[in-house]
């Protein structure tokens, strides 16, 4: 019997070939769309859990008035320790390459790099990253240790045999040597943090920052490993108590505890260690690619049932042979059994050779192997009972209810089965094709937007220079005069920060009458708006004098919102006193107008600049867009002659700045796919429905055709059923996708408005699309010869 | 064998009802070949339907081998439809996907013959219509004669004790319709199976031992044939 089934059913594929085709391309992609997309959420939700101790851990945020921080000052571990038998082991990192980047150099070879940290000696014993060689309990004990993954192992040396050996590590201007102790695996893809180099964190027992006992700025990503009979909770209460008995009313400042496994995709905080997960992305990718397969098990349902009176016949034929209804509902079952396990074999095969492709448009770097990975048998095991489940039940109930008396006389054809379940099935999908393609039009502008909005201030052509270094500083000046002789270059400033990368979390004076108000500040030198082309407001600028040392003053350049925050028009700011963290004092010499230097989402915030050559870490270098390349190389010589110490690295402030937005991209390519193909699987399944129908109509044309009718009008008449239902499709969908993106648009600060011109470019897609697929059907039907079609009956 | 007692079948419009059948009582003995007469419309088709449970009377009472089938079980029903009756249909009505030798074969599947046995019957019955050579073909590769001989070879696979054919012949050239009308006879005559055909020639018809004539839903001359 079950030979029999699957005979029927690999013969019904071979025999109807279209309608195999539109079923299983429609099925495979969908069940290879949701794959990806269940793969990729694993991946998301697995996020540390390799860790032993990952439910055990839990990482220290520091909550002040206006930010949460991931990052904290170096006494807050210890403290806890001390106060509290709530946990066991506590670990501090600290990043150094979040402001400058690290150079290593071995013999003649320079290396920049960007993932060094440091961290206590009890980073092993928290974390249960492997190691290779050396002694997890030693490895980073004494100073001027360091562990290695094995790729750099491997990238540096050519072995993994390394321990021993010493590398030099220049970490802001101050070269050290560091032994290598130990050799760690790669960092894995779903790890909260990564390196490529664990530096002892006592190699800086020096630094004033780091310190057990006394308060300093927060540096630090702290790690406690709590007690197994502790919580969270109680860690918690514990620590609010010592806080609120301890320290002084004017505390200013909370901690919370963010427990390691949500930190991935729940941190919310400010300056974290790196780009962080989203879980509303990843829900909301789960349920596109859900509603891309829901497409696919339709145009399944549509067609089945669409051809449920040839269908029928046999239903009648086998019932009258002596089947019962169950064993036709069995039979139908696994035909679509057959038809979903055909299409998971080729969305198997899709995934494996779309996953790095789609991984990468979706900017992650997941390893995976498919095939030996148990959980995706599981899964596919789910998938194929979801699909058949959903598609199979009902053609297999409607056509396994059929009575025989009637199908056999050829009844059916005058009922119209399932007709408006068939429609509603349509338009839904029209739906979810409309509203994907609005949400992609409405991104696509919106970073559009964004990425070539006016930002106040000029970041094309602009090449920044690493310059943080002690053995450049004495340079700089010569460095820059250097570059400013060469064809090409326009200009250049030194900047201690760039736009798009962080400026510190400064606090201005307490200004009397005022409050006191957190503003962002940086140095930067006299050629600041020259080079980026920013508009000064009122007052004179920096000084043009080059003998002019900070020590003799402070000179402040103010944006227009820091200005107006302290209740000043831009001309009576001039010539007051400002000064910033309480220790430079100086007086405002400009005011410029606001420019955003950190991601649209946010309202341009407080920003004050002033002039300090020791703070000069970026050199930024406005280059002449004609001839780049030369210009590059043109600064690359001039660097090894001053610097020949370092690799010479460069970035484009423009990439630099689009980087903000990645995010945004990603969702916007991977949005586009799922909309181009939610549109394709839908006309699959439009072509495949209106053959079938019109084939069922086939007599009514040709009785048109006989009584006069035109072929344009039949062609009409045959297309607007269509329409109608691509109509709903766009009536539901757009309200929908308008209210949707409206919601998404609120991340931004800066926004477009959502226009009319979507939507109608919107319609008029859907419509054109529906019209190609359905009308050359149409035209075919009308211009058969109505002898053909009538004679047949 | 058959005993039918008052059978009304109908169908209810809105302000009326249309009988199909009505007060039908009839009694067919094991070993007897009827032919079913009457004009378009008279209730032939659905009488013959009733006969073979694939279809309900609305009232009356219907014995088969004195089992009261109006009380049966759809389950049940299906067992009696499966191991005692055999259909031939006007259109063939093969399935257009299987082989030759698969729709002969499919019966036996519903019954849940062993695979060993199946392949035996479904060789002598093959053999039996001299189609061995013709048994890996489709049906749309066969002459109408040869698909209705492979219709009646499927009705006869599972050695019923009762044949429905519903105007057999409908569809053939008179050659062919003798062909088949001469194997309906010498299964009744040599095998007892018991026939009941739905006709409209007298030639085939002449081919049974009785003669039902129906008319507007109601049995008008039920005789004997006259030979």
């Amino acid at each position: 019997m079950l030979k029999n089934y699957i005979k029927i059913a690999l013969r019904n594929l071979k025999k109807h070939k279209g309608y195999s085709f539109i079923n299983i391309s429609g099925l495979s992609i969908g069940i290879g769309l949701c794959l990806l997309i269940l793969i990729f959420v694993k991946h998301q939700l697995s996020y540390d859990g390799f860790h032993e101790n990952a439910d055990r851990i839990v990482r220290v945020e520091l909550i002040t008035e206006d930010r949460k921080s991931a990052v904290t000052p170096s006494m807050i571990a210890p403290t806890i320790n001390s106060v509290t038998s709530d946990i066991e082991r506590w670990i501090r990192l600290y990043d150094p390459t979040r402001y400058n980047p690290v150079i290593i150099s071995i013999e003649n070879k320079k290396f920049q790099e960007e993932s060094f940290l440091y961290a206590d000696s009890s980073f092993f014993d928290i974390f249960s990253f492997q190691l290779i060689a050396g002694n997890s309990k030693t490895a980073l004990i004494n100073p001027r240790s360091i562990v290695l993954t094995e790729s750099k192992a491997i990238q540096l040396f050519g072995s993994l045999d390394v321990i021993g050996k010493t590398i030099n590590a220049r970490i802001f201007s101050q070269a050290i040597d560091f032994n290598i102790t130990g050799v760690v695996q790669n960092t894995p893809s779903n790890s909260h943090f990564s390196f490529d180099y664990l530096a002892s964190l006592n190699t800086r027992s020096n630094w004033s920052q780091l310190s057990d006992t006394e308060l300093q700025s927060a540096n630090f990503f702290t790690y406690l490993l709590l007690n197994p009979k502790s919580s969270k909770e109680m860690l918690q209460a514990r620590v609010n108590e010592f806080l609120d008995t301890n320290l002084p009313e004017e505390r200013d400042f909370t901690l919370s505890f963010t427990p390691l496994k949500d930190i991935y995709l729940q941190s919310d905080s400010d300056s974290d260690v790196a780009v962080m997960g989203n879980i509303q992305q990843v829900y909301g990718f789960s349920l596109l690619a859900f509603l891309i397969l829901i497409i696919g098990i339709i145009n399944y349902i549509n067609l089945a049932t669409a051809r449920s009176a040839r269908r029928g016949a046999e239903v009648g034929i086998r019932k009258a042979l002596g089947a019962v209804k169950s064993q036709l509902v069995k039979q139908f079952y696994g035909e679509s059994i057959i038809l979903t396990l055909i299409s998971i074999a080729i969305a198997v095969i899709l995934v494996e050779v779309c996953k790095d492709a789609f991984f990468n448009l979706m900017g992650q770097n997941i390893e995976f192997n498919i095939l030996t990975d148990l959980n995706v048998m599981y899964l596919l095991i789910g998938i194929t009972l979801v699909t058949t489940l959903f598609a199979g039940s009902y053609p297999a109930l409607l056509l396994s209810s059929y009575n025989p008396v009637q199908v056999l006389k050829g009844l059916l054809n005058k009922k119209s089965s399932g007709d408006f379940l068939r429609k509603g099935l349509v338009a839904f999908q029209f739906t979810i094709s409309t509203f994907l393609i609005i949400g992609t039009a409405v991104i696509y502008m919106q970073t559009d937007f964004v990425l070539n909005k006016s930002l106040g201030f000029d970041k094309e052509e602009v090449i920044v220079l690493p310059t943080n270094d002690r053995d450049l500083n004495p340079k700089r000046e010569l460095l820059k005069s250097e570059i400013l002789r060469q064809p090409g270059v326009i200009n250049a400033t030194y900047m201690s920060n760039i736009p798009g990368k962080v400026f510190g979390g400064y606090q201005s004076e307490h200004m009397p009458g005022t409050q006191r108000i957190l503003i962002n500040a940086g140095a930067a030198d006299r050629d600041l708006i020259n080079t980026l082309n920013i508009d000064l407001i009122s007052g004179n600028g920096f000084p043009s004098n080059p003998n002019y040392s900070y020590e003799q003053g402070y000179v402040y350049l103010l944006n227009e919102t820091l200005v107006s925050a302290y209740g000043w028009t831009p001309k009576e700011a001039i010539g007051k006193k400002f000064n910033v963290l309480g220790n430079r004092e100086g007086e405002i010499v400009g005011v410029i107008k606001d420019f955003n230097f950190a991601s649209l989402k946010e309202q341009v915030e407080p920003l004050a600049l002033f002039m300090n050559k020791n703070m000069h870490n970026h050199l930024l270098v406005k280059v002449n867009p004609s001839n780049i390349q030369g210009t590059l190389n043109a600064l690359e010589n001039v660097w090894e002659e001053i610097a020949p110490h370092r690799p010479f690295e460069f970035l484009f402030m423009d990439q630099q700045l689009d980087a903000l937005y990645k995010s945004e991209i990603e969702t916007r390519n991977l949005l586009s796919l799922f909309s181009g193909l939610a549109i394709f699987i839908a006309c699959l399944g439009l072509v495949g429905l209106s053959s079938f129908l019109i084939e069922k109509r086939a007599k009514e044309i040709g009785i048109r055709k006989v009584l006069g009718a035109s072929v344009a009008s039949i062609v009409a008449l045959l297309s607007s059923d269509f329409l109608k239902l691509v109509g709903i499709g766009f009536v539901i969908g757009s309200p929908l996708a308008w209210y949707v993106m409206n919601e998404w648009l609120q991340n931004f600060a800066y926004q477009i408005n959502i226009g009319v011109a979507v939507f109608i470019y919107t319609a008029l897609l859907a419509l054109i699309a529906t019209l190609m697929t359905v009308s050359w059907q149409s035209v075919k039907a009308a211009l058969t010869n109505p002898v053909d079609s009538l004679k047949s009956e | 064998m058959i005993k039918l007692r008052d059978i009304d079948r109908y169908i209810d419009k809105k302000l009326q009802r249309n009988f199909i059948l009505k007060g039908i009582d009839l009694d067919i003995e094991e070993g007897d070949f009827a032919s079913i007469m009457g004009p378009s419309g008279a209730g032939k088709s659905t009488l013959l339907n009733i006969i073979g449970f694939l279809d309900d009377a609305d009232e009356g009472e219907y014995y088969f081998f004195d089992e009261p089938v109006h009380n049966l079980s759809e389950k049940q029903k299906s067992e009696y439809h499966k191991s005692y009756i055999g259909f031939v249909f006007q259109a063939y009505h093969l399935i257009d996907e299987l082989t030759v030798y698969e729709n002969i074969e499919m019966p036996l599947l519903y019954r849940k013959v062993k695979g060993a046995q199946r392949k035996s019957m479904v060789a002598d019955i093959l053999d039996r219509f001299s189609m061995v050579a013709k048994k890996d073909l489709f049906p749309n590769q066969l002459s109408g004669g040869q698909q209705q001989l492979v219709g009646v070879a499927r009705a006869l696979i599972g050695s019923p004790k009762l044949i429905l054919a519903d105007e057999p012949t409908g569809n053939l050239h008179s050659d062919q319709s003798r062909e088949i009308m001469e194997i309906f006879q010498r299964l009744n005559e040599e095998d007892g199976v018991t026939i009941i055909q739905v006709t409209h020639s007298d030639e085939m018809a002449s081919y049974g031992k009785r003669i039902i004539n129906l008319q507007d839903g109601a049995i008008t001359k039920n005789n004997p044939c006259e030979k």
